[in-house]
């Protein structure tokens, strides 16, 4: 067994487009991703790289090769089965938050407990988690009664409900201005700090530059594969010291 | 997931579309309201119907002269002389101990009645002395003619309580006199004297009609003084021992009748027996079919009602597509997703059942207001398929948009605009 969190070997996946058009947006890509690294997916549109993404976040499962995460080929999983595992193991964060309307804070930080785990202490983990992004004093808001980086830190804090293995962000930053995308990626390179592991999908550069590692996509494979010798520190980079973790 | 979440999501998003909430339920609501109060309808009907029946006496065998054909000629029927007090002495006389009473009955028509300068108009009805306990009739004064008064066709009578009241208001009839008069050929008036001995228990209005006013004779009387009709008579009506002993007795009152008329073809009898069994199922029959008609109209608004249901189903499930993707993103399984949508619908079903219930007895309770001779009865029955039903429907017609938003792909809900 080796010590990767995540093996994909030889992954194709090609979708239906209509009647007779099929695009394949991934054509055989391998990777291998270890626990604890922090590692960004680049690359142009149609490059692949949100397919990679569903299929590493095991919302899609690919057409050929294999994949295994934490050491469990993924490939073969029932529906249900693949729901488990996007339950327990991993942490979503997406450019648009993705947070129910309809729910407060806490409520939507709530939502993986309400699918897996017990019952129990739902609320007091879901207020910890909320005090970890620094908003335990907005846990009764709505979405729409907060700001862009409030979202995603909502977001964040649902993503780390289950104590997941892998934390999946696609564009985490898209949709915010500079200052919040400072504090989110502040906040990821803290998590990261702790031994999670971080995937996030971006076409930032100024993003990429945070992660240790920067893969990049073209035409359905893995074009370049490269260590960031000195990654970009966030925290520095917020003016003021917006203590957004503690 | 816990039911308790599902409960709790299905109640939110009812919450959140209040106005489309309401008007889906008003579906449910009318349908159940209407199921209700039809049937109340129908079951009112029924009862009234079984009430009216049983109250001129229970285990009743009724015999009635019957029509006889023969080649081209065809009797009198009711009117014929075929039926007679000595038909119902041998009856008598064969039955026995195994029925409770036995009387023979002939119609005597409308009298003009006079007591003490107060006039009435009644009808006249001649009886044999066992009538109250066929009829189950007790007298609320005087006393009952016994075999004697019959025998001798005596001028004696009993009379109905709204009768009494009229002719001799608060004073105590037994033992007064009443002529009864009737209008004979030309200009003649035949005159006779009655003496009251005594008065009958009030039962009331059915359909209607008073059932009290009303005088009793002897048959006999009625045959000789009033009618001419000697030896005939309309019917005679034997009470049974029991429900369980009405077909053996009806089959040895045929025996009997078909031996002493020297009938030996079955096909051409000159008397039908009717048993009141046989009525009550048959009415029975006839209101149940009466009420599966009703329910059946207040089933199809329930129907229409479901179909609302499945309609806004859809569409939720169709807006709320962004909402099932994160869902699944964050763990749902499909059973999660099928059970949020169901229960949302069951709840929609439910509360507009429960809602529709009341309505349903609001307006029968409105119905009796309004008209107390319209019978209406709310069974538990009733209650509980109504209930059984909204839930079912919520069940049915919130399965398939619920398995549609179960079935979605996480990728797709997620990308859903």
């Amino acid at each position: 067994m080796s010590t990767a969190l995540i093996e994909i070997r030889g992954i194709e996946k090609t979708y239906r487009m209509g009647r007779d058009v099929t695009v394949q947006a991934l054509r055989g890509v391998n990777l291998a991703i270890a626990r604890g690294e922090m590692v960004a997916v680049m690359g142009p549109s149609g490059s692949g790289k949100s397919t990679l993404m569903n299929v590493l976040g095991c919302l899609d499962v690919p057409d050929a090769g294999s994949y295994r995460l934490a050491g469990t080929e993924v490939r073969t999983l029932s529906d249900d089965e693949l729901a488990e595992i996007r339950n327990r193991r991993i942490g979503f964060v997406f450019q648009t938050f993705n947070l129910l309307p309809r729910l407060n804070a806490l409520e939507n930080v709530e939502l993986p407990l309400v699918y897996g785990g017990n019952g129990q202490d739902r609320r007091r983990k879901a207020r910890e988690a909320l005090e970890l992004v620094g908003l335990g004093d907005r846990a009764g808001h709505r979405p729409s009664e907060m700001s862009g980086g409030q979202q995603q830190r909502v977001a964040i804090a649902r993503a780390l409900m289950n104590d997941p293995d892998l934390l999946l962000a696609d564009e985490p930053t898209g949709n915010l201005d500079s200052r919040s995308s400072a504090e989110i990626l502040a906040i990821f390179q803290e998590l990261n700090e702790e031994s999670r592991t971080v995937i996030m999908v971006t076409h930032e550069p100024d993003v990429a530059e945070h992660c240790r590692r920067v893969v990049r996509m073209r035409d359905g494979v893995v074009h370049q594969d490269e260590r960031v010798l000195r990654p970009r520190r966030a925290a520095d980079e917020i003016a003021a010291p917006a203590g957004a973790l503690h | 997931m816990r039911l308790f979440d599902s409960f709790r999501e299905g109640l939110r998003s009812i919450a959140v579309n209040k106005l489309r909430s309401s008007l889906t339920m008003l579906g449910v609501i009318i349908g159940v309201a209407s199921v209700i109060a039809m049937v109340a309808v129908g079951t009112g009907a029924s009862q009234q119907v079984q009430s009216t029946i049983l109250s001129l006496g229970s285990n009743l065998i009724t015999v009635t002269p019957q029509a006889v054909t023969q080649a081209t000629l065809r009797g009198a029927g009711p009117q014929s002389q075929n039926l007679t007090l000595e038909d119902m002495g041998a009856l008598q006389r064969e039955l026995g101990d195994s029925i409770v009473a036995i009387q023979a009955e002939q119609q005597a028509g409308r009298w003009q009645l006079t007591a003490s300068g107060t006039n009435w108009n009644s009808q006249v009805i001649g009886v044999t002395e066992q009538y109250p306990m066929v009829r189950e009739w007790a007298l609320a004064s005087g006393s009952f003619f016994d075999e004697s008064h019959v025998d001798g066709a005596q001028l004696v009578a009993v009379i109905g309580s709204t009768t009494a009241s009229n002719l001799f208001g608060e004073n105590d009839p037994i033992g007064q006199t009443m002529q009864l008069r009737q209008v004979a050929g030309g200009n003649r008036a035949r005159i006779l004297t009655f003496r009251v001995i005594g008065v009958l228990e009030p039962k009331g209005t059915t359909f209607g009609f008073s059932r009290d006013d009303l005088v009793l004779v002897p048959t006999t009387t009625a045959q000789r003084v009033l009618t001419g009709r000697t030896g005939a008579v309309n019917a005679i009506v034997i009470k049974a021992a029991s429900s369980e002993a009405m077909a053996a007795t009806t089959d040895l009152v045929r025996e009997t009748l078909l031996v002493r008329h020297k009938i030996e073809d079955p096909e051409s009898v000159d008397f039908l027996v009717q048993n009141q069994n046989d009525t009550l199922a048959a009415l029975d029959s006839v209101t149940g079919t009466f009420t599966l008609l009703l329910g059946a109209i207040g089933g199809i608004s329930l129907l229409v009602g479901g179909i609302g249901i499945m309609n806004i189903m859809l569409v939720s499930v169709h807006e709320r597509t962004r909402e099932i993707g994160i869902r699944k993103a964050v763990g749902a399984r499909r059973r999660d997703i099928l059970s949020q949508f169901l229960i949302e619908a069951m709840t929609l079903t439910g509360t507009g059942g429960l809602l529709g219930i009341l309505l349903g007895w609001a307006i029968t309770e409105a119905v009796k207001r309004v008209n107390a001779s319209v019978p209406v009865a709310i069974t538990p029955g009733t209650v509980a398929v109504a209930v059984g039903v909204s839930v079912a429907i919520g069940i049915i017609f919130g399965l398939y948009p619920a398995m549609r938003a179960a079935r979605l792909h996480p990728i797709e809900a997620l990308r859903y605009e």
